[in-house]
């Protein structure tokens, strides 16, 4: 089996929101493992713990800050801290985001309204929020690397989930205008749209619902789910310098879900 | 010079907000030349009138509803007005949005929080996301509909200077693919128009009271001209009509081929 891809991270500071989630804990870990020094933050006390824990069994104890992308004030303290924990910052995650779960499955004209804005508080306008201040502090510094999560959603949506839909097409589109404004400032953006992606603990519920697993799985070429680490190599590989002339676009990690139509005719 | 094209939206209850505009009220009077029962939407009345006295002048007529479309219990009310008056929905044109002004085109790391405020509460939450919500109960079960949402060519391809145009833009253009798979089996089909450069006192001001800079931008316009406003009526006109019927969940730029490629 070969081995894992590697880039130079070190002494690059990475703050990567979200990161008590799935995907985010992930991103914790893989950067820490590429030399990065992370920054985790969150609005879970309790899960940030974990993707401490985390990343020092991958050879780095992260630095966390709770907080709340829905909150001004936040933001600002996230950054504030983020520089005063961990020196500076280079490399931005923009990782959190909400996506209602299965009960948030409506019908646009029946869609919950309080949901719809916390979608899009939280996946498209704390991308605003928090990617400008980061971003002045780095071209007043070092220059960096901005990293949008968006999703596959946001280029061919699925029924039932406008705000996700309308939040990730933005993200998307907000981080084209992000690459085409940052020029040759020394900061590039670029976004990644995931698939659907598991972990082993919840890939057994997942596949419990053989006929529901099988609807999902059958539109996908390469016929399974994704995983976080598959997510995680692209971030890494966009925050490297192996990306120097990689800016404002959008990185697809679907297994070739929104190529085209995994049927014949 | 040939006349312009007809569609038949006669009996037709068509809903057009932004209809005090410029693109809305051209939207406006080409619906009432279709035959169609207008209801034309704005935020400030006076605006409104005027485009009703212009209908009225080419000898049709059309109801006017002044409404802040950011505030859901006033869409809400609109909505349930327009059903009770004419009995359902059968057209909505989402055309009501905002666009940062010359001074404000800033790049994103210093843009004008309060103005990224309104363009996103307006021209996705409150054009697209309430007004529809609202307007569709009313419009299942008449056999079909169509819904077209006035987006952007900065919500293809992003200009610098409007990230927040092209954040709410961009959201609007996914939005209208997933309101296309939901509504399919409604029979009510979803569109996006994404006009180009089209000449209102705004778009003056920043590019052509300058004719350097007006050049400037036509020279990435394959037609080498700004756009009309009935040209932008054409389109969502006949995206309204049963010629458009097998029509759904795209995106259709109006722009003298300014996106498609560059121009050079």
């Amino acid at each position: 089996m070969s081995e894992k891809m590697r880039v130079d991270l070190n002494g690059k500071v990475a703050l990567i929101t979200g990161a008590a989630g799935v995907i985010g804990k992930v991103l914790a870990v893989e950067f820490t493992k590429n030399g990065a020094i992370v920054c985790a933050t969150d609005k879970n006390a309790a899960g940030l713990e974990e993707t401490k824990k985390a990343c020092l069994a991958a050879g780095r104890e992260c630095a966390t800050i709770v907080a709340d992308l829905r909150i001004k004030e936040d933001i600002q303290r996230i950054v504030d801290e983020t520089v005063a924990k961990c020196g500076g910052i280079n490399i931005l995650v923009n990782n959190a985001g909400v996506t209602g779960g299965p009960d948030g499955r409506k019908l646009l004209w029946e869609y919950d309204d309080d949901l719809f804005k916390e979608i899009i508080d939280v996946d498209l306008r704390a991308v605003y929020y928090l990617s400008k201040p980061v971003t002045q502090y780095m071209l007043a510094h070092d220059g960096g690397s901005i990293i949008n999560i968006a999703s596959v959603a946001g280029i061919v949506p699925s029924r039932m989930q406008c705000a996700y839909a309308a939040a990730k097409g933005g993200v998307i589109h907000f981080t084209k205008a992000m690459g085409i404004e940052l020029g040759d400032s020394g900061v590039r953006a670029n976004a990644i749209a995931p698939g659907t992606v598991t972990i082993p603990e919840t890939e057994a519920a997942f596949y419990a619902d053989k006929d529901r697993a099988e609807t999902l799985i059958k539109h996908i070429p390469l016929h399974r789910t994704g995983k976080p680490e598959e997510i995680a190599d692209v971030a890494c590989f966009l925050a490297s310098d192996a990306a120097s002339y990689i800016t404002g676009q959008v990185f697809t990690v679907d297994g070739g879900f929104a190529s085209g139509f995994d049927r014949d005719f | 010079m040939s006349e312009r094209m007809r569609v038949d939206l006669n009996g037709k209850v068509v809903i057009v907000t932004g209809a005090g505009g410029v693109i809305g009220r051209a939207m406006a009077k080409e619906f009432a030349n279709n035959g169609a029962t207008v209801i034309a939407a704005d935020i400030v009345t006076k605006t409104l009138e005027e485009t009703r006295d212009e209908i009225r002048q080419a000898g049709k007529d059309c109801i006017i509803k002044t409404v802040d479309l950011c505030k859901k219990e006033e869409v809400k009310q609109m909505m349930d007005e327009v059903a009770a008056e004419c009995g359902g929905i059968d057209v909505l044109c989402n055309n009501a949005g905002i666009n940062g002004g010359p001074e404000f085109r800033q790049n994103y790391w210093e843009y004008n929080d309060g103005l990224y405020e309104k363009i996103l509460s307006l021209d996705l939450e409150g054009a697209v996301y309430y007004s529809s919500k609202y307007a569709i109960p009313y419009m299942l079960g008449r056999g079909g509909g169509s819904i077209i949402n006035t987006a952007s060519i900065v919500g293809v391809v992003p200009l610098r200077l409007q990230c927040a145009f092209a954040a709410a833009k961009g959201a609007v253009v996914n939005m209208t693919k997933a309101m296309a798979v939901e509504l399919g089996k409604e029979k009510i089909r979803v569109n996006a128009l994404c006009p180009g450069s089209v000449r209102t006192a705004m778009v003056d001001a920043l590019f052509y009271n300058n004719p350097a800079a007006g050049e400037a931008l036509l020279s990435h316009v394959s037609l080498h001209r700004t756009g009309d406003p009935a040209e932008m009526a054409s389109m969502v006109n006949y995206l309204a009509s049963d010629d458009a019927a097998y029509i759904t969940g795209q995106i259709i730029a109006v722009d003298g081929g300014w996106i498609a490629g560059y121009n050079r």
